[in-house]
């Protein structure tokens, strides 16, 4: 995907102009490019931006719009691109609690003129009744929810509030899917954290300029309160405009990714692919994933790591012995460490082969290991010399029988 | 020999004897019993059999009787009374009726959590239906919260927890809020003085979110023996409540000994220290295998009769578990396992600060010593109470140390027999407190207009945080607009939340053994200082104040630290003052300062000084009230400037304590200082302050006393055995020369001038507390 900066294309026109509220004639939809929408419940902003980040000449979003394909991990069910609703929240703290509010509420959705954002702002606590109660008729029309790190932040933050306007929330069930935890799976091996900026820059090739930083939001907004003066707010605005943008770019290229992964991952995203599916059950693909991984990786770590996934991944859902040759792999493998490979093989040889003296031979080189690195834990130790001595103790009772 | 035999052997002393002021034996008392209430379940009836409980003793019956009625109740229950089945049968039985129902239990501190919860448990595995029953605490795993805040039907914790922790994310607890029936409070008697003003509002909040979420929870609220019960529950849960107050559960036969160490310096008046005395007498029961409780009032005290205990017990391979201390710098773990020993009679003897002196089960023990008078009388009976829970004899021995309170004390147990136990005071509407709280509510839940949060001047407080814009009225409601969490910034026990934690660093593995509160840590883990921890010396290599943290490395010394406090006030604002008279008198808030400059190193059982050595740390600072007294006119008989400091010290010493007696408060709550030429009032002054920050109303009390203080002041030090002064009245001759005492009485002389204070002592009801010094 090519660099762009995520930009509106056209702000969507404002009939607010034209029926003021008398009583805050200080407080205009103009003032943030948006309109004032009223309802019996009050008034509070709304703003439309179509945004020209996505591309949406690629011939895989059009699929995604208008098939109900089954392309993401977890949802079992078909469904397209319309029926997901990207949302994130600018908030007057960032420590969470009762006191925090979020006063303004960016929900992005895919359509065949591309990616629109739809952006609540309540221009006073008066205001956030009507602004919720709105937002969350207009949820309704949506199945499934994306967010960045809105299972631990945004939405119990909105369902915080919507408890207090006595609303019922929105019951997304398993149908909200938060990108940084699959975004953790799939670079934090490579990226210096995994925050949606640094995920922008290194994995989407996206720029922000003029960007506010996220911490000063809450000032501003409270700043916005004191003195009316809606400049800075309009840079919060933006700032979540793009943080819509970024996220619904980042939600299509994972899909590209899980789409097709063995050409289109490199080596840590297929571990993270792979990790994604074994979880969800997808025991196959996930499979298929981790030999990929292998055979592409050059990072040794890497390597070292989806092998022993794959490995325990078939000795679960295939039985030991499928797993054999991997752990033996791991083993033979130059300068090779690690303690479990043989610890495994042990337990394969003592309990299913019953070949105590291989098992055995393992069990010594496990303990060589294990004393060697001097890192491993007593118990790990402990637990060795055990299996040594009931190894030693069953030779000599099979040598006896024999004898 | 057993507990009989050792309580003759004592009277048959000689020795002993003469130094024993009174020996009250307290007779047993028969157990009383009340019906089993009607709205019970019949299971609950079987549960309790199964307990070997078949009837309820009659304060258990009344109090689940009104509480099912639907009233408020507050129980005071000596110790081992049965106290929880007041509140677990109507809680439990709530439940069972109604599966939604929730309750909240609080506790002061967290061992007392632990050990509810595993009662409770108890009685849900006899009573065979799941109720679930969690502690939610800072120990509370983050993986266990989310299912205790959906299905705990009862959640256990701590004040400061439903402050910090539950209240300011109350949507994450609707099911708890929108079921609440009850809320316990146990312990009620320890929400007194700053805490008890915290308590108070925290409770105010839990009533907003309740009626947010439209429950309204009765209370049921335990207390220990103290004079006002009902009205500091009142004052606490602002709810009408009843009082039951008269126990039905029996009592064995308590021996109450009054113990003066003996004078070994008439002049001086210098007694045997109350530590190696104390020692002395728990090494009499200790070895005949009589468990044992030691309260010692300091953790330095606490430490050094570990050290001299377990000298006693060792075994031939230096084996001495069956000693242990117990106090607040333990970790959880550690108390769990000594509480546990104490049960099991693993472990004979025990030292304590106050931290035991709660009901945390300990089971029964036989014999209570208190090294020093606990400060107060409730305090006294508790600790006494840690002896003697079942039917058997009990013996619990007051050894007195040489401050002038202990003295008073000791030699009038009439006073403290007959006295009413102590007020527990509060003051909800403190400013800065309840500002805190104001805060942190708003935070919770906008405030309406005509909301009152307890007060009737709730709204120019609001306004004037909205003009600090931390609040801003919208439409009807004041709406929180600070990008704060204020809860986490306001602490309810001074500075409890500011520890600092001490690290091991003999070995290579470095190893948390303890912790102290901020404002200790400057006396007790200064560099240099010995810390003494489970009878084991550490010397601290390094306090590191900024991180919290100081490193102590083992050492085998036979000397232990003592760390000298400097302290400077300065006067910021006076709010009512009469200069008139020999002295003037004036309250107000002032600004202290306390610095630790130095330590003195002090040999093991002589207690002979060793030496000193310098401690550099920053100063602390505290607003608070005080109250404090001015010299008009010097009296003739002062010479000089030092005879006016010498004078002022006496004073300062005997005032202190003699104020705590009458401000019915424990001594820490108040602190003196003198000044000779005070920059304030140019004069020779005396100055009371409250050691918590902001007041909780001593000062005020104090200024309306005024001269009555000082009058017994004076009777205490004309009957004092001493010639030139000792620790019991001005201080050790030493300290104050040679005529410290007889400067006293001329300051004090002087003080008084003509006046009788009399007619004024009654006047303010203080005829109750004359027994005293004449």
């Amino acid at each position: 995907m090519t660099s762009s900066s995520p930009s509106p294309e056209k702000v969507l026109p404002d009939h607010a102009a034209d029926h003021k509220d008398s009583t805050k004639d200080e407080r205009t939809g103009e003032d943030f490019g948006g309109r004032i929408i009223e309802n019996p419940e009050g008034s509070f902003v709304h703003r439309t931006t179509v945004s020209t980040a996505v591309r949406t000449d690629d011939p895989v979003y059009s699929d995604y719009l208008k098939e109900g394909s089954c392309w993401w991990t977890r949802l079992e069910d078909g469904f397209s691109l319309g029926d997901v609703v990207f949302l994130d929240t600018e908030t007057t703290g960032l420590f969470g609690g009762a006191g925090s509010l979020a006063f303004l509420i960016g929900i992005g959705c895919f359509t065949e003129k591309g990616l629109i954002i739809e952006q609540y702002l309540m221009r006073d606590f008066d205001e956030e009744y009507p602004m919720l109660k709105s937002l969350l008729d207009r949820l309704k029309e949506f199945r499934v929810l994306v967010t960045f790190n809105g299972k631990s932040f945004d939405w119990p933050l909105l369902e915080s509030r919507f408890i207090f306007s006595r609303l019922k929330a929105t019951d997304w069930e398993d149908r909200h899917i938060d990108l940084l935890h699959l975004s953790r799976r799939l670079w934090s091996r490579c990226l210096e954290n995994c925050s949606l900026s640094t995920i922008e820059k290194g994995i989407l090739g996206l720029y922000r300029e003029d960007d506010i930083p996220g911490s000063m939001i809450p000032k501003v907004y409270l700043e916005y309160l004191n003195t009316g003066d809606p400049a800075e707010m309009r840079r919060v605005l933006k700032h979540n405009e793009m943080d819509i943008a970024a996220m619904s770019d980042l939600f299509l290229h994972i899909s590209r990714l899980f789409q097709d992964p063995e050409s289109r991952g490199d080596s840590f995203e297929l571990l993270g692919i792979a990790s994604e599916l074994e979880r969800n059950h997808k025991v196959q693909e996930a499979a298929k994933c981790y030999e990929c991984c292998i055979r592409k990786a050059r990072n040794q770590h890497i390597k070292a790591e989806a092998k022993k996934r794959y490995a325990y991944l078939m000795k679960r859902h295939f039985g030991p012995a499928e797993a054999m040759d991997v752990w033996e792999d791991i083993a033979a493998g130059e300068g090779n460490m690690f303690v479990y490979p043989y610890v495994e093989m042990a337990k394969y040889l003592e309990h299913s082969m019953k070949d105590f003296q291989k098992a055995l031979d393992c069990t010594e080189k496990a303990i060589e290991l294990a004393g060697r690195s001097g890192r491993q834990s007593a118990y790990v130790k402990k637990e060795l010399l055990a299996r040594k001595r009931r190894l030693l103790k069953k030779i000599e009772r099979s040598r006896n029988k024999w004898a | 020999m057993n507990i009989d035999q050792l309580a003759d052997q004592l009277r048959n002393s000689k020795d002993i004897m003469s130094n024993i002021t009174h020996w009250e034996e307290i007779e047993p008392k028969e157990a009383k019993f009340g019906p089993f209430p009607h709205g019970l379940r019949p299971e609950l009836k079987e549960v309790l059999q199964k307990k070997g409980i078949f009837k309820l003793y009659s304060h258990q019956s009344k109090a689940i009787e009104l509480s099912l009625q639907g009233k408020n109740v507050v129980v005071v229950t000596p110790t081992a009374s049965g106290k929880t089945l007041c509140y677990n049968l109507p809680v439990i039985n709530e439940i069972m009726k109604n599966d939604d129902a929730r309750a909240l239990y609080l506790f002061p501190t967290k061992a007392l959590s632990q050990d509810q919860v595993s009662e409770l448990h108890e009685i849900m595995d006899l009573l065979d239906y799941p109720i679930k029953t969690y502690t939610y605490d800072g120990d509370t795993p983050v993986s266990a919260r989310k299912a205790i805040r959906q299905a705990g039907h009862i959640v256990v914790t701590n004040p400061d927890m439903l402050h910090s922790g539950i209240m300011p994310h109350h949507t994450k607890w609707v099911k708890l809020f929108e079921n609440l029936k009850f809320v316990v409070i146990d312990e009620i008697h320890s929400y007194r003085g700053v805490f008890g003003s915290h308590m108070a509002n925290v409770i105010r909040r839990l009533h907003r979110i309740c009626r947010f979420y439209g429950s309204n929870p009765r209370f049921i609220c335990c207390s220990a023996t103290i004079a006002n019960p009902k009205e500091l529950a009142e004052r606490i849960i602002e709810r009408e409540t009843e009082l039951v107050d008269e126990s039905g559960a029996p009592s064995g036969r308590k021996h109450l000994i009054f113990y003066n160490p003996p004078v070994v310096n008439r002049q001086l008046g210098i007694r045997k220290s109350s530590v190696l005395e104390t020692k002395k007498l728990a090494a009499r029961f200790i070895q005949n295998g009589i468990q044992t409780i030691l309260f010692a009032k300091s953790r330095l005290t606490v430490e050094v009769l570990v050290t001299y205990l377990k000298q006693l017990v060792k075994d031939k391979l230096g084996n001495s578990e069956k000693i242990r201390g117990y106090r607040g710098g333990y970790l959880p773990n550690q108390r769990r396992e000594i509480e546990k020993g104490l049960r099991t009679g693993d472990i004979l003897g025990v030292v304590s600060t106050n931290a035991l002196e709660l009901g945390i089960d300990i089971g029964s023990l036989q014999v209570s010593i208190m090294c020093g008078y606990p400060g107060t009388i409730s305090s006294t009976w508790q600790q006494a109470g840690r002896a003697g829970r079942r039917n058997d004899t009990s013996l619990a021995i007051l050894v007195a140390s040489s401050n002038p309170l202990d003295q008073y004390i000791i030699k009038h147990p009439e006073f403290f027999l007959k006295a009413n136990p102590e007020q527990g005071l509060i003051n909800p509407n403190n400013l800065l407190i309840l500002m805190s709280h104001i805060k942190c509510a708003a935070f919770e839940l906008p405030f309406e207009d005509g909301e009152t949060f307890g007060i009737d001047f709730l709204e120019p407080l609001l306004a004037y945080l909205e003009e600090e814009k931390v609040l801003r009225h919208v439409g009807s409601r004041w709406h929180w607009m600070a990008e704060n969490f204020p809860a986490s910034d306001i602490s309810l026990r001074t500075a409890a939340n500011e520890n600092v934690i001490i690290i091991d660093i003999t070995r290579p593995e470095h190893k948390v053994i303890g912790e102290v509160d901020r404002f200790s840590a400057p006396q007790l883990v200064h560099e240099e200082a010995i810390y003494i921890h489970e009878g084991i010396q550490y010397q601290v290599e390094k306090l590191d104040l900024e991180e919290k943290k100081a490193y102590v490395r083992k050492v085998n010394v036979d000397y232990y630290t003592d760390a000298n406090l400097a302290v400077t006030l300065k006067v910021l604002d006076v709010f009512q003052s009469e200069e008139e008279g020999a002295a003037g008198r004036s309250w107000g808030d002032v600004m202290v300062s306390s610095l630790v400059t130095m330590f003195k190193k002090i040999k093991f059982d002589t207690h002979e000084n060793l030496g000193w050595g310098p401690v550099n740390l920053p100063e602390f600072e505290l607003q608070t009230t005080a109250y404090w007294m001015s010299l008009n006119e010097i009296p003739s008989g002062l010479k000089s400037q030092d005879d006016i400091q010498n004078g002022l010290m006496g004073i300062a010493n005997v005032l202190g304590q003699i104020a705590s007696l009458y401000l019915m408060c424990d001594p820490r709550d108040i602190n003196v200082v003198y000044h000779v030429k005070s920059p304030f009032t140019g004069k020779p002054t005396i100055y009371i302050y409250d050691s918590s920050p902001g007041g909780i109303g001593f000062s005020q009390r104090l200024y309306q006393m005024h001269t009555e203080l000082f009058k017994k002041a004076k009777d205490a030090l004309s009957e004092c055995i001493c010639d030139n002064g000792c620790p019991a009245c001005v201080g050790p001759a030493a300290e104050v020369t040679e005529n410290g005492k007889y400067l006293a009485q001329i300051i004090l002389g002087g003080i008084l001038g003509d006046t009788q204070s009399e007619e004024q002592a009654d006047s303010l009801g203080l005829h109750d507390f004359k027994l005293p010094f004449a």
